[in-house]
């Protein structure tokens, strides 16, 4: 076999010199994952060995190059440098063949550490693939590991970049969602394009340190289907509250309706009365006149009792207040319920706010608190439903109530924070006129 | 008529049996035998007790078979009985169907010119006492007494939820018949909708729809 200076410059030497460099290239790559997997000396010692011995190999070759393809030679050779250059080219390709396993075993290495370890980049890869933003950082706020959702969080929300999570989460107080129920480390934030997120803080030891860490889940769409449940419970409520009116009018209804279709079959015998009459007129020999006068005093008692009976109409305040305890809302009155126009007015109030407690809020109860102040009656009506969501729209029952009030020469104010509140002023009768508790 | 005869009444509402108590006890020609119901008791009182000579019977009941039905089988059981149909309601072809199985006399109790008393009287005296004319109500503006069989046959249809279509099948018309035949009744009753005409016309007993006569 012939050493290698003799075949300097052939293409096997080519070849063998861009392995040897290919291989020092690996090697350096090799051994620069390893310091940064923060390998220990028992592994990075035989890596930079290799790393040394590739770089020697190749340093041999390249001077085996300048020595013997150059001429005039450039310099004498030395001993060492006649034995290296002397020895057959097979012995380098033999160095080459153990430096490449040798690579192959530490890239091998460098995966199975990989695999079998958690590193800075897995830690940095899998915090950045989580579906929760996350930041720790020590107790100033200064960030030690963020990951990309939380930075584009924080970059979305307030504009900036992630630098202090302390300032970070003061901001997020200020933008927090209102209304919403969270503790006082959490809260829930909507982003500009419609996101929701909830954000938790707190604090862990590790290693004797405090940290603090801040996560954020995304919300959307259990604040989508919360937002759609609140409405349906809304809507069912005001289904629910129209359901027990109807009911408790059916009822009415189906009384009513009994003892008037009784009444029609009593008043269309009338006719036939009176043909029992023109009857016993006609045969007067077929005729208990005992028994046909019993049938007139009967129909007689029937027509005058129909007459003199009073309709027996209840009070229509008391009224209003059984027709909202039959609908769920239980009215508590405090003061004295003044009688006349001023009791007609406050008897429309009960029903129309009891109606829109039991539909709208959810209510179970109503106040109605009755004062008297310099000539004039205040009536304050509020219940222990939900407040409106925004300012009260008076249409219907509520428009109606306030035409009375003011064309009585009332005021009537209704507020809806921080709860529900409707006012009547009203001018009280003359004072020498009886009022009575509700 | 020289001894009282036995009566049966017949009526599912209180008041109105009540009254035709009153209507007939003062009279001395007859004697209340049973104040019944409903029609099925009628059947189940003639089985068990000595034959009335006449049963005054209502029509629409709330429970079992109706009047119409309950006397027709009366009279093929016991042909000697007389029988009366009083009803409140103005179904002009009930008075077919009466004839038709038998029974002697019809008596509208709200329409009629006559006392029952008297057509009580005259039944027993051998006579069919039938009202010569429909009752002198009005369908909207227009008087029952105009109503042809064919146009009570559309209105009880449709008072039964039928459409044209299913109208027309059962009375082997066209569905554009039937809806001539409508527009004819809501214009000649200044009524303007199918369903104010169906409701007025049940409302005021014009038409009965067979489901809610015949029960059983």
């Amino acid at each position: 076999m012939s050493s290698i200076q003799s075949a300097a410059g052939s293409f096997p030497w080519y070849l063998v010199c861009l392995i040897s460099l290919t291989l020092m290239i690996g090697q350096i790559a090799v051994l620069v994952i390893m310091l940064h997997q923060g390998r220990g000396k028992s592994v990075l010692i035989p890596a930079f060995m290799q790393f040394l011995a590739g770089f020697f190999v190749y340093t041999a070759l390249m001077d085996c190059a300048v020595l013997f393809l150059s001429t005039p030679k450039p310099y004498p050779l030395t001993a060492f440098e006649q034995w290296l250059f002397a020895l057959p080219w097979g012995v380098y390709l033999g160095a080459e063949i153990l430096l490449t396993a040798a690579l192959a075993f530490g890239i091998a290495g460098v995966l199975r550490y990989r695999r079998s370890h958690l590193t800075p980049d897995v830690i940095r890869e899998t915090v950045n693939y989580l579906p929760a933003a996350i930041c720790v950082c020590e107790p100033d706020g200064t960030v030690l590991l963020a990951n990309l959702k939380m930075d584009g969080l924080c970059r979305t929300l307030t504009k900036e970049p992630l630098n202090n999570a302390l300032k970070l989460w003061e901001k997020l107080e200020q933008l927090r969602e209102r209304g919403s129920e969270e503790g006082k480390d959490q809260l829930m934030v909507r982003t500009p394009k419609g996101e929701t997120w909830l954000f938790f803080r707190d604090s862990f030891t590790a290693d004797g340190k405090e940290y603090e860490q801040i996560i954020a889940e995304d919300m959307t769409e259990q604040h989508r289907i919360t937002e759609e449940l609140a409405s349906e419970n809304h809507r069912l409520r005001e289904v629910q509250a129209r359901m027990r009116e109807a009911a408790v009018r059916e009822r009415s209804l189906v009384a009513a309706r009994e003892i008037t279709n009784a009444r029609m079959t009593v008043h269309n015998q009338m006719g036939n009365v009176l043909l029992v009459g023109k009857y016993y007129m006609d045969h007067p020999e077929n005729i208990d006149e005992a028994e046909l006068l019993r049938l007139l005093e009967y129909n007689n008692y029937f027509l005058l009792g129909e007459v003199e009976q009073p309709d027996p109409v209840a009070d229509p305040f008391e009224e209003a207040l059984r027709t909202a305890a039959k609908i769920g809302v239980t009215v508590e009155v405090t003061g004295a319920v003044p009688k006349g126009a001023a009791r007609e007015i406050l008897t429309q109030a009960v029903l129309q706010c009891s109606a829109n407690a039991a539909r709208h809020a959810g209510a179970d109860r109503m106040t109605m608190t009755l004062t008297e102040e310099n000539g004039e009656l205040k009536a304050a009506v509020t219940n222990n439903g939900d407040p409106p969501a925004g300012p009260v729209r008076e249409t219907g029952g509520l428009a109606a109530l306030r035409r009375e009030t003011e064309a009585a020469g009332g005021t009537m104010t209704v507020e809806s924070r921080p709860v529900f509140l409707l006012t009547l002023t009203l001018p009280t009768e003359d004072r020498g006129k009886s009022t009575e508790n509700g | 008529m020289e001894k009282t005869a036995k009566v049966v009444i017949v009526d599912d509402e209180m008041i109105s049996r009540g009254y035709m108590e009153l209507f007939i006890k003062p009279s001395k020609n007859y004697e209340i035998a049973a104040s019944l119901p409903f029609a099925r008791d009628a059947l189940d009182w003639c089985r068990k007790n000595e034959l009335p000579e006449l049963i005054i019977m209502d029509v629409m009941m709330t429970d079992g078979p109706d009047g119409l039905t309950a006397a027709a089988e009366i009279k093929k059981r016991y042909p000697r009985v007389k029988l009366v149909i009083a009803t409140s309601m103005a179904d002009m072809d009930w008075l077919e169907k009466a004839r038709a199985a038998g029974i002697e006399s019809f008596w509208f109790k709200t329409y009629s010119d006559l006392s029952l008393l008297e057509v009580m009287d005259r039944t027993m005296a051998g006579e069919s006492v039938y009202p010569e004319k429909a009752p002198d109500i009005s369908l909207g503006r227009l008087p029952v007494s105009n109503l042809t069989r064919q146009q009570r046959s559309i209105l009880r249809l449709l008072t039964e939820g039928c459409s044209n279509r299913e109208i027309g099948e059962k009375l082997h018309l066209s569905p554009n018949t039937v809806k001539d035949y409508l527009d004819d009744l809501m214009d000649r009753a200044d009524i303007h909708s199918r369903t104010a005409l169906a409701a007025r016309a049940s409302r005021l007993g014009i038409v009965v729809c067979e489901a809610d006569r015949v029960r059983e």
